[in-house]
């Protein structure tokens, strides 16, 4: 490939260098470490089983080559291009475009809040796993003594010191490998926390498939269930799955690749992140089931039986009883806590990244001042909200509002914007293509423009209209309206506020890289 | 385990952890960022 192609990159008058990271290791282990996260674990295993076990593969592959790998190029190519976090990258792009980018900063600051609680549950998980804390009623356990959840649906301020404690914890650490910059904190972190994580959860699968019944569980994960694959609501499932495991369309990706270096491979390093993250999906799939299937057999019934098997059921109930009566139960349950929480703190520094990036770019602060000022108040208010006796609804609520509303219509105006209202999809095809790696091809910009916008569009619209009729869980449509739409309005209205904040920062005198003459085709020069 | 959920277990080894395999041959193939350039400030 031709060096010569690109324009030699302006330099800002004022303000320190860009950050970037020390090469593609780094970038690359922490693209996976963020999108590997808890949905990787307790999500995954669960959704494939319920939507046609092994057949499932074939919606799930579909869905990660036609929207997956698309719109993690498509942020890659906008950050990268556009050198900024997301409302950085998109003002450059189109100055009205800069709201969509706070949306994205709003939303993952609200996820933020409330993921730390989670990570601070698995914490202290870990720990109880040492003397199997639960006894012999992990759900009591759960909600009476260590959540002590009240069974009022509201939000109070009647304080936790079990959960207070290990937040504290997480967010400590969050904020200092956040104001540690780029390559000392998040590069270095994940460095450690990824590997780390591939043994423990590796170690931990080792042991699950040796266990008694866990031939049954992988039975029910693989065995195929044709039938399903007619079935409209599992290939959404499969588009969902992928969608919410990969970070995409909120921010990360963008700000994640504009510290690449300019000659960075985005195409393949795309493809790395992409089946690294299904690969380990599928790692938790054959390691969840297999331990389920030793549930099974211990309690002598059928594993469709079983009650939970996803999200905080699966962890925080079902593991538990499980780590009770095995062989080994303190050992591995370290290990599957420990899993999660490495898991969840590499995705929540990479949530975090976005948020301190984006007001260090607009308010000209330095990475410290980012992580003191603005991680500090995301810390607060998630140490008021969610180690209270009120948490879990509120938690329940909002993520479901902020994942399945806020994030999928972020991800729909994104690909609308770009590829049909502004037509800047050929440019970043040529952005994508001027660099060594997979060779984008003009299908890319039909995934991204119709396929990508028509499948979110009908899960945003069919999960909108449900939640606009039938509410959401058994919650009281004012708690929902309050917390789950309230969320939405005040991520719309945050974006507004912040586009008319004046920049502190020059933005606008930005050139981004000339493209060879054949990006118009897509080609890559010789 | 019964045939057909080692063969999906197979396949889905084969494609998925597969295809990181390839994606990284590929990747080492191809190289990546031209290390002595400075990305441009803000």
């Amino acid at each position: 490939m031709s060096d010569g192609t690109t324009a030699s990159a302006p330099v800002a008058e004022t303000g320190a260098p860009r950050e970037q990271w020390s090469g593609q290791l780094g970038f690359i282990l922490a693209a996976i470490g963020s999108a590997v996260g808890l949905g990787n674990i307790w999500r995954f295993p669960g959704v494939a089983y319920e939507n046609g076990g092994g057949a499932f593969l074939i919606p799930y592959l579909v869905a990660l080559l036609t929207a997956g790998i698309p719109i993690l190029w498509l942020d890659y190519a906008v950050g990268h291009r556009f050198r900024g976090a997301a409302p950085t990258a998109f003002r450059r792009l189109f100055k009205p475009a800069e709201s969509l980018g706070w949306f994205q900063v709003a939303i993952s600051f609200i996820i933020a809040t409330y993921y730390a609680a989670i990570l601070a549950w698995a914490l202290a998980y870990a720990w109880f796993s040492v003397d199997l804390a639960w006894g012999d009623d992990p759900a009591g356990f759960l909600f009476g003594e260590f959540l002590k959840a009240s069974d009022e649906v509201t939000v109070g301020f009647d304080f936790v010191p079990g959960i207070l404690a290990p937040l504290v914890i997480v967010w400590g650490l969050a904020l200092v490998i956040i104001a540690s910059g780029v390559k000392r904190g998040l590069e270095r972190a994940n460095l450690i926390m990824i590997p780390l994580l591939v043994v423990m959860f590796g170690s931990l699968v080792v042991r699950a498939v040796t266990l008694e019944g866990a031939a049954d569980g992988l039975n029910a994960f693989f065995t195929p269930d044709w039938e399903a694959l007619t079935d409209p609501s599992v290939w959404v499932a499969a588009y969902s799955q992928i969608f919410f495991s990969l970070s995409i369309a909120f921010g990360i990706m963008i700000t994640y690749s504009s510290y690449l270096r300019r000659k960075a491979n985005l195409t393949t390093t795309g493809l790395v992140v992409g089946f690294a993250n299904s690969s380990f999906e599928l790692l938790a799939g054959i390691g969840v089931f297999a331990t389920l299937g030793f549930m099974a057999s211990q309690a002598g019934v059928p594993l469709a039986e079983l009650g939970s098997i996803k999200g905080i059921g699966l962890a925080f109930v079902a593991f538990p009883q499980i780590l009770s009566t095995m062989p080994g139960g303190p050992v591995f349950g370290v290990l599957f806590f420990g899993s999660l929480a490495l898991a969840g703190m590499t995705s929540l520094i990479s949530i975090l990244q976005v948020v301190s990036a984006a007001f260090q770019e607009k308010l000209g602060l330095s990475v410290r001042q980012a992580a003191v000022f603005i991680g500090g108040i995301a810390a607060i208010i998630s140490i008021l909200l969610f180690s209270t006796t009120t948490a879990v609804p509120l938690l329940d609520t909002v993520d479901d509002y902020v994942n399945n509303v806020g994030i999928v219509l972020s991800a729909v105006v994104m690909c609308v914007l770009l590829g049909l209202v502004l037509r800047k999809l050929t440019e970043l095809q040529g952005h994508l293509n001027a660099r060594v790696g997979v060779n984008v091809g003009a299908w890319w910009k039909w995934l991204v423009a119709a396929i990508v916008p028509v499948v979110l569009g009908y899960m945003l619209i069919s999960h909108a209209v449900e939640l606009v009729t039938k509410g959401y869980g058994d919650y009281p449509s004012w708690f929902t309206t309050a917390y789950g739409w309230g969320a939405i309005a005040l991520s719309v209205v945050a974006s507004v506020l912040f586009a008319i904040l004046p920049w502190r920062r020059p933005v606008d005198d930005f050139v981004p890289d000339a493209l060879p003459e054949l990006a118009s085709t897509g080609r890559r020069s010789a | 385990m019964t045939g057909t959920a080692i063969l999906f277990l197979l396949i889905s080894a084969a494609i998925i952890w597969g295809g990181l395999a390839l994606s990284i041959v590929r990747l080492r193939r191809d190289g990546g960022a031209d290390e002595g350039q400075a990305p441009h400030d803000l």
